[in-house]
């Protein structure tokens, strides 16, 4: 499009954003003043916008010359504007008081049982209106300016991208487990929808069903335990469920088993060992999709999950070091692959995978101190629970961060392969500087946001281990992942963005197992990198990002403190525009230190091994690791993912494949087999039987007096001699 | 009135027996001899219809019988229901021949004598209250129709058919004859009455001595000359031929009308008279029933010839009627006496249009069926009213007098002899088993061409008789079942008092 | 022979020994081998009238005293055995068991064990009737055969049939709305009417709709004009086509609201004969084998179920066909009696059902049968199977429900997983589909297997849910032969770039089917699930797996039918958005798939009434 044209474009793209953001607050305020009260009570309305923006973008989409975009620009923000107003609400001004407020209302019920839905607003469901709402509405502006190429086909974007935000929406406000589940399903089906939206690429269509089936697995669990529930206690409801912790400890049981196919559906959402195969591949989507699904909605889902059923959670010890091993080993395997991929995106999907594993970590070594200490009558301290939840909001942004910024740079090289790139720096100044904070900030760099939520995980999980030794494991995998994390995230940056703009690099052309292993052939070629900075709507959306990838880690003790208001169990809140208590903890911790030297010979290693020079090659030599048998195999057996894709795929395919046979051959030959055999013997007994009439006069008298005499015999001789009887 | 008048419908047969020849020196005009046939039997119907809704203009009492030549002929509801049926059948059998001859059809003026003494024989034997009228009656109607199957000279199916029904008749006469000497030898009475009374002393022990053997055999060979009129296994081989070999109206009354007239014969001798000595012979019809119904069936399957296709039907029919007799309760023989004439109305429809259809020249093989919907919906769907309704499938008169017939056995079934519950079930899956060669001509008239795309134009009687044959079978009959069953029991009643 | 020892064995997984306890006397044990100090059951329910007798097994001297509650352990006044010895019996006065209450008893120097029982005796509640003041149920049942007649009178007019048709069907479809809002979600049955039929054998045309027939008459009065505007074009005798489907839906309607065994049958097989004309006219290249072979395979189970009737009639004895009179009397029925006519009751509904290994008559029907026979078929007339054995067995045969409870449940899970794997083989869409629909059945089944309101409630909404769901996705089978030729899926492939809303539709219909949230099926399988976990528990593991088949699947035949490059073996160009004819009957279902699934409690609420009604006559609840 021409200058002029993307000026006027631009023009009306300000004013159908400032104006909607306006008439939002307008509506936003004018109901509360209606309501008299906070907005969490009109809270239902928050999903409601952008699932009525999904309806008119499929209606009216095709007349709107950004083709739908303006429409989910409008709905999701009237959503986050919502969110972000009882956000305001349940976390500044606290309206909850620690606890919740509900609203509800039957769905549909008979004499024995009945099914609620309605809305359950508390410090979680704040935090994480606060995200979603936030990050969403942020990667939808960036779509703007991203899927502008793909002409007519945004409406069905911005549709499913409307309804994809409003279900998560929803899924956080829900007040029951039934309602959370139908939500829960809803996203699982907007992934499919988006991850396939170049559907006429059979890795897409793929990638997408892969998505959806690997996740249902995970659903099975989860409904599998809420009927336990329900049929335990005979409500899914939040408040009543989590009312009476003498009845759960009673039924310690039932709870053990619901709360662990609970977090078999988190696993499956959130990508955790051994479901994670999914996440990977859904990079099939486009990228602003992955940022949506990877900071603000689909994963965080699983997360949100266990958290919020934290108080069944604390009555299961098991559930909780389930939860704590399978986050610390995820977070390690995850980050162990990204260290080899060269696909940007992937090294982005498994580091997501990783950081998703701490926040489990934290969140299962918190449940179990809890559960810890209510045993040994100890004052209940969940800081786990706090830190798992402060690292999924800063995660949030430095994940959108990055992950719109590789969305920037593909956008600009049409590549997604880190060592066609280099350079970009200069071409990209924003984009590349956006980014390093971001990198900086997950790589857990001191005052970087990640840097205060990762420690204080690690810290809960350090605090265990003294009650449970395997928590002195998982301490050390967390931190021996912390090293590896910072290690590959700088070499993603360096790969990317260091170097001079052109240089001979290994031209790179998929190798025939891209689609699972995301390999690559490579040859020499010369390449020059000419790459623009993104238009604004593209940019600006990561300077914010990148602000609160910095800064939204101070949130932790600026006023009373996050952990003020997203807590489990007691908490004490000390007075004070500053938590310096907390400050001063932090930093004479000597496990801070050692994380802190730990990150930093990270980032070192990796600024080492793959700055470019001004060849642009990375001083890392390929030959260093084919050399020894060691490293090469390992490689390779990383690179292809630890097989398990492919172990994934062979058993989809083939088991069932095989069992569809089966089943085909044996229906075919034997169950309708059966039917037309007796088809067949009644034409055979036919044939045989229209014998008896030969057509000869003689035969026809000889069979009467055959028959008298038969029925002499069977009366006289064969009826006494087996003893029956009228 | 005199109730002799009841008598009126076989006089005026008799008349119009000795009339026709008469007829036949005054006129050569064929016309008129069936056209004196048709008067005859349509005043007859119309008589007996009058005396069945107005028994009291003729002082006759419904619950009651009256007997008359001597005590030898007794007319009562179940006697005055057949005939109704006997001379209905005859009556479109004569209607139809009319169409199905051609004008210079040699020999008519005999054809409609032995029409009408066939059927005056079925008469008697409906009103016989001993065992010589009763033979009479079947022999009068047995030899007539053996001249009437092979009433076409020229035609050597037909005079095979012929010889091969005058043989096995005779041979199993002979076998009723002697079962019926042997009972008369051991009672010394030859009425049924009498007989009755003597097996009920012989019951109740005022009687002394042990006769089952003399008993069993007599039944045994009394049995075996019935089965032969009603065409059950093993009796039922000529069946097939004779009803491919006759002309078609003749063998729509050997289907419908002698088919009917061995039941009454049967009923007469096991239901009444041997009632009460019903040990060896209910086993026997019982397994004579599972027997002919399965044989006839799965001989039906694989016919190509319509004919035959209907006599089997017909044997499996007969079948299904007989698990009523051994159940000897009136809920039960009533239902086997509605399935019997309403057999007789599906079996003379599906024959009438076997007959427009082979008139008109396109043969009797299941193939000329193909198409048939094509060239006229009329005798399509009469002849698929027909079929379904043998099948048993609601809501034709078939499924009604099926249901009965099963309800009122199974009902004895579950008071007491549960084997015959045996025999419903083993009836029911044989239904379903029917369906398919019914189906067979249904699928051939709907779904297929006309294997010759020639237009044919189907005799007007034939297309009166199925509207009527719809009429009754899909309309009338299924609405006022009831009554139907009503009259069933009122003759049943008369039947076993 | 094989076939034929193949198929006996298949006949003996239904009929089993009975064993020979009577419904009308009743023992409690009074310690058992594991326990001498309990009273086995202790829990006793019988209905009046009914005789109790104590039996003593162990010598520890226990006796039975009557006490004023279940807390208490003093005995103060009512019965009181003495102790017999070891093996000694004691029948309660049967006085005590005449009218409905709850008596409480102790062992009385076993009350520290806690030895104690109750007897619940409780007579079985009366059907409430309400009878309508204008006969709307008849009219339901005769406008569709005026519609058909008349279509007739235009044998030749090309374009009459169709709109006469639609407009018959339209106005039914009016009506049934009607019904299904004046049935309400009230107890018993409404706008009752009844018509003398044959009085002395206790046959009338007995009519009324409760909160289980109404949302299938509902069904009925939507799927119909759909199918018929769907058919639109139908080239090949409309005339005869249409007066058939009309034919039909008075079949359906008739089964779903006719209360009289005799009549239901009438019905029930009535349902049969324009099926077959519609399979064996416009079926397709196999159409022959498929028609006779669905009509024989059903004829022949239904036939049994006759004779189950009968029987019915029979030991009620009080010459009336009425269901609800029947049902009235079932406490004369005694077990043995109820569990062999239950089995010839189940094997007429479980053909319909179908449930494995009844199916197989299915595929073959659908296959060859056209569009709107499919519709049809799947949409209503499998509804009758459930439909059958809710209304005409459990609530007369509730001991031999009981008795085939764990029956049903097998050849429930057996038919999900083995519906669901079948599916996953198929190459034709439509028999996809049809395997799909033995799955949905499957689990709907298992709903009535579980004997509660919930599930109960389930398995109705399930069929109605299914049958909003499976006409669509055969629609959607029907609209790609007509345009490109095939159902064959791996012919198939890239028709969503060039059809995208109609693709669009399409996978909202399949997420549909395999149970995506705020559609209808969604519902009916949680139902469904939480009720087999309350009376099955882990078993529950089982048919839950089926989901992921069944997402399986779905989604497996849309990837390789719309999705992926663009197809070889088929001509892309005539592929192109669908006809008005078949686009908006799809959308109309998608619609009314979602608005259920979002409100499901305006179907719940009666179904959940009628279900319970059923539960507590049986005393189930």
């Amino acid at each position: 499009m021409t200058e002029k044209d993307s000026d006027t474009s631009n023009r009306d793209l300000l004013v159908t954003i400032f104006g909607s953001l306006a008439l939002a607050l307008g509506l936003l305020f004018f109901l509360v003043q209606e309501d008299g009260t906070s907005p969490v009570n009109i809270a239902w309305l928050i999903p409601v916008f952008s699932i009525v923006s999904f309806v008119l973008i499929l209606l009216l989409g095709s007349y709107d010359p950004r083709r739908g975009g303006s429409i989910a620009v409008i709905g999701v923000g009237f959503s986050s504007v919502f969110s972000l107003g009882v956000a305001y609400d349940v976390l500044i001004n606290d309206v909850a008081h620690g606890g919740y407020i509900e609203s509800t209302s039957v769905w549909f019920g008979g004499q024995t049982f009945a099914f609620e839905f309605g809305t359950y607003i508390d410090g979680l469901a704040g935090l994480l209106l606060l995200v979603v709402g936030f990050v969403s509405y942020l990667v939808v502006l960036f779509s703007l300016g991203y899927m502008v190429e793909e002409g007519d086909r945004q409406v069905r974007y911005f549709a499913e991208i409307a309804l994809f935000v409003g279900v998560m929406l929803g899924l956080v406000v829900a007040n029951s487990f039934l309602l959370m589940f139908i939500f829960w399903e809803l996203v699982g089906v907007c992934s499919y929808l988006l991850i396939g939206f170049w559907y006429e690429k059979p890795s897409a269509a793929s990638a997408a069903k892969k998505a959806f089936i690997v996740t249902r697995v995970g659903d099975v669990f989860l409904l599998l335990g809420l009927v336990i529930l329900f049929n335990t206690f005979g409500t899914l409801r939040y408040s009543e469920l989590f009312s009476d912790p003498e009845l759960l400890s009673e039924n310690a049981e039932a709870v053990k088993w619901a709360t662990l196919c609970i977090f078999g559906g988190a696993v499956g959402k959130s990508a955790q060992f051994p479901l994670h195969v999914w996440l990977p591949d859904a990079m099939e989507g486009p990228t602003t999709v992955s940022a949506l699904i990877h900071a603000a909605t689909m994963v965080k889902a699983g997360v949100f999950l266990v958290a919020r059923s934290y108080p069944l959670i604390v009555h299961s010890p098991d559930t909780a070091i389930y939860i704590a091993v399978t986050g610390g080993v995820t977070a390690f395997i995850a980050a162990s692959m990204a260290m080899v991929m060269y696909d940007i995106k992937r090294v982005l999907a498994y580091s997501t995978i990783s950081q998703l594993g701490y926040m489990f970590l934290g969140l299962g070594a918190g449940a179990w101190a809890v559960w810890h200490a209510t045993e040994q009558g100890l004052e209940v301290n969940a800081q786990g629970y706090t830190a798992g939840l402060f690292h999924l909001m800063n995660h949030a942004f430095f994940k959108a961060l990055l992950f719109l910024g590789s969305g920037a740079v593909i956008h600009a090289v049409h590549t997604q392969d880190m060592r066609e790139m280099g350079g970009l720096r200069k071409a990209m100044p924003i984009t590349s500087t956006a980014m390093g904070l971001g990198v900086l900030s997950i790589a857990g760099v001191p005052f970087f946001s990640g840097f205060w939520s990762k420690d204080e995980i690690l810290e809960a999980v350090h605090r265990n281990w003294g009650a449970e030794g395997i928590f002195g494991a998982l301490w050390w995998l967390g931190l021996l992942t912390a090293a590896m994390t910072a290690f590959y995230m700088t070499r993603l940056w360096m790969m990317t963005f260091s170097g001079p703009a052109f240089h001979e690099v290994d031209e790179v052309i998929p190798s025939d197992d891209h689609s699972d292993s995301g390999n690559w052939e490579v040859l020499k070629k010369e390449v020059k990198i000419q790459a623009n900075e993104a238009p604004q709507v593209m940019t600006i959306p990561l300077m914010i990002l990148a602000f609160l990838a910095v800064f939204s880690g101070f949130t932790v003790f600026i006023g009373e403190g996050f952990g003020s208001v997203v807590f489990y169990g007691t908490h004490h809140s000390s007075e004070g525009p500053i938590q310096w208590g907390l400050l001063d903890h932090i930093l004479s911790s000597s496990l801070t230190h050692l994380s802190v030297f730990v990150a930093l010979t990270g980032v070192i290693l990796g600024y080492l091994f793959y700055k470019r020079g001004d060849d642009g090659q990375t001083p890392f030599s390929t030959a260093f690791v084919s050399d020894n048998v060691v490293t090469s195999n390992l490689h390779t057996f990383l690179s292809n993912r630890m097989y398990m894709a492919r172990l994934f795929d062979w058993f989809g395919m083939r088991t069932w494949d095989t069992l569809a046979m089966a089943c085909d051959w044996f229906d075919r030959n034997i169950i309708d087999g059966m039917v037309n055999g007796v088809a067949a013997i009644t034409q055979i007994f036919s044939g045989q039987v229209r014998k008896l009439t030969s057509g000869f006069t003689g035969h026809y008298a000889s069979l009467t007096i055959g028959g008298l005499g038969a029925l002499v015999v069977v009366t006289r001789v064969v009826f006494p001699l087996m003893g029956w009887s009228l | 009135m005199d109730s002799s008048l009841l008598f009126l419908p076989e006089l005026l047969l008799v008349a119009s027996i000795m009339a026709i020849p008469a007829l036949y020196i005054a006129t050569e005009n064929n016309k008129s001899y069936s056209i004196c046939a048709n008067m005859t039997l349509a005043l007859s119907l119309l008589l007996l219809v009058l005396f069945w809704f107005y028994p009291d203009e003729v002082s006759f009492e419904k619950n009651s019988s009256v007997y008359i030549l001597y005590s030898h002929f007794k007319l009562d509801t179940f006697s005055q229901l057949f005939k109704i049926i006997f001379v209905l059948t005859a009556l479109t059998v004569s209607v139809l021949s009319g169409s199905y001859f051609e004008e210079d059809e040699p020999h008519q003026a005999e054809y409609y004598t032995l029409l009408l003494s066939s059927t005056l024989g079925m008469m008697v034997v409906a009103s016989a209250t001993d065992f010589l009228t009763l033979f009479l009656g079947i022999e009068i109607s047995a030899f007539s129709s053996y001249a009437m199957v092979a009433f076409r000279k020229q035609d050597d199916k037909s005079t095979e058919a012929g010889a091969k029904y005058l043989l096995i008749g005779a041979f199993s006469s002979a076998l009723t004859l002697y079962g019926i000497s042997l009972l008369y030898a051991l009672t010394g009475s030859i009425t049924f009455e009498g007989m009755r009374s003597f097996f009920t002393g012989l019951n109740n022990g005022v009687v002394s001595g042990n006769f089952d053997e003399v008993i069993f055999i007599s039944s045994l060979f009394i049995l075996a000359g019935l089965g032969f009129k009603i065409a059950v296994v093993p009796f039922h081989a000529w069946a097939p031929d004779v009803y491919q070999g006759a002309p078609t109206p003749v063998t729509t009354l050997l289907a419908a009308g002698s088919k009917a007239m061995g039941f009454v014969a049967l009923f007469r001798v096991f239901l009444f008279t041997m009632e009460t000595v019903s040990e060896e012979w209910k086993l026997i019809i019982g397994i004579i029933a599972l027997a002919s119904m399965t044989i006839g069936n799965l001989a039906a399957i694989t016919q190509e010839d319509i004919g035959r296709m209907l006599a089997y039907s017909s044997i499996a029919q007969a079948g299904y009627i007989l698990i009523a007799v051994p159940a000897l309760t009136d809920d039960a023989v009533s239902g086997a006496i509605a399935h019997i004439s309403v057999h007789a109305f599906m079996k003379g429809g599906a024959f009438v249009i076997v007959a427009g259809v082979g008139a008109v020249g396109l043969g009797y093989s299941l193939d000329s069926y193909k198409g048939l919907a094509a060239r006229s919906q009329l005798l399509a769907l009469s002849m698929t009213v027909c079929l379904l309704s043998l099948v048993g499938i609601p809501p034709f008169a078939g499924f009604i007098s099926k249901f009965l017939l099963f309800y009122g056995s199974l009902q004895a079934g579950l008071s007491g002899d549960t084997w015959i519950i045996a025999l419903v079930i083993a009836g029911v899956l044989n239904s379903a088993l029917s369906l398919y060669y019914y189906l067979k001509v249904i699928r051939f008239m709907y779904l297929y061409d006309a294997v010759d795309s020639k237009d044919i134009e189907f005799s007007n009687t034939v297309r009166y008789i199925s509207f009527l044959t719809i009429l009754f079978l899909a309309i009338i009959l299924p609405l006022f079942w009831q009554s139907l069953f009503e009259i069933c029991k009122e003759a049943t009643v008369a039947l076993m008092a | 022979m094989r076939y034929i020892y193949s198929f006996l064995i298949l006949l003996s997984a239904l009929i089993m020994v009975p064993n020979l306890a009577s419904a009308e006397d009743h023992t409690v044990m009074v310690g058992i081998e594991s326990n001498a100090f309990v009273f086995s059951p202790s829990v006793l329910k019988i209905s009046p009238g009914d005789n109790v007798t104590f039996v003593w097994t162990s010598g520890m001297g226990h006796n039975v005293a009557q006490v004023s509650d279940s807390k208490s352990t003093t005995y103060d006044s009512g019965f009181r055995s003495g102790d017999p010895q070891d093996g000694g019996e004691w029948a309660l006065p049967s006085n005590l068991t005449a009218q409905d209450g709850t008596l409480y008893y102790v062992c009385e120097p076993h009350t520290g064990l806690q030895m104690r029982g109750q007897i619940i005796i409780q007579s079985t509640p009366e059907i409430a009737m309400e009878f309508g003041d204008f006969p709307w149920l008849s009219y339901l049942l005769i406008f569709p055969l005026i519609g058909s007649l008349w279509i007739l009178g235009f044998r030749n007019n090309p374009s009459a049939p169709r709109i006469i048709a639609l407009f018959t069907t339209l106005f039914t479809l009016g009506l049934s709305i009607i019904i299904f809002v004046k049935a309400g979600s009230g107890s018993g049955f409404r706008l009752m009417e009844e018509y003398v039929w044959a009085p002395k054998m206790g046959v009338s045309l007995l009519l009324g709709v409760d909160g289980l027939s109404s949302p299938m008459v509902l069904l009925t009065g939507i799927i119909t004009p759909l199918t018929v505007i769907f058919a639109w074009h139908e080239k090949k005798k409309p005339a005869l086509f249409f007066a058939l489907l009309l034919i039909m839906q008075t079949a359906l309607f008739g089964v779903f609201i006719t209360l009289d065994y005799f009549v239901f049958y009438i019905f029930w097989e009535v349902v049969l004969i324009p099926m077959f004309f519609l399979i064996a006219i416009w079926g397709g290249d196999n159409k022959r084998y498929a028609s006779i072979k669905f009509i024989i395979y059903t004829f022949t189970a239904s036939v049994v179920m006759l004779v189950g009737f009968m029987a019915l009639y029979f030991e009620a004895g009080i010459n009336s066909f009425s269901m609800i009179e029947i049902a009235e009397a079932n406490t004369s029925f005694n077990r043995d009696f109820q569990i062999w006519v239950f089995a010839a009751l189940f094997i007429g509904f479980a053909v319909k059902i179908p449930s494995v290994p009844w199916h197989t008559w299915l595929p073959d029907a659908h296959v060859e049968a056209p569009t709107a026979g499919s519709i049809l078929l799947a949409g209503v007339m499998l509804k009758m199977g459930l439909y059958g054995l809710m209304r005409a067995a459990i609530p007369a045969l509730p001991l031999g429900a009981e008795y085939f409870v764990p029956i049903m449940v097998i050849l429930a899970i057996v038919s999900i997983l083995y519906g669901a794997a079948l599916s996953l083989g198929q190459e034709d869409l439509k028999k996809l589909v049809a395997y799909s629909s033995v799955s949905h059945m499957g689990v709907a089944l298992l709903g009535v297997a579980t004997m509660t309101e919930l599930g109960f409630a389930g398995a109705v909404f399930m069929m109605f849910a299914h049958g909003i769901l499976s006409p669509a996705m055969f629609m959607v089978a029907g609209v790609m032969l007509h345009q490109v030729g095939t159902r064959d899926i791996p012919k198939l492939g890239g028709l969503a770039s060039y059809q995208p809303t109609t693709a669009g539709v399409f996978v909202v219909i399949f997420l549909g089917s395999l149970g995506l949230p705020g559609m209808a099926v969604f519902v009916a399988e949680l139902a469904v699930f939480i009720a087999f976990f309350q009376s099955h528990g882990y078993w529950l593991i089982l048919p839950i797996f089926g989901m992921v088949l069944t997402a399986g699947y779905h989604l497996w035949a849309l990837q390789r039918s719309l999705f992926g490059p663009d197809s070889e073996q088929i001509e892309m160009k005539r592929v192109h958005e669908a006809p008005w004819y078949e686009f908006y009957p799809l959308l109309a279902l998608v619609i009314i798939a979602a608005f259920f699934g979002i409100f499901p409690s305006y179907l719940m609420d009666p179904i959940t009434v009628a279900c319970y009604d059923i539960l507590a006559f049986m005393g189930a609840v």
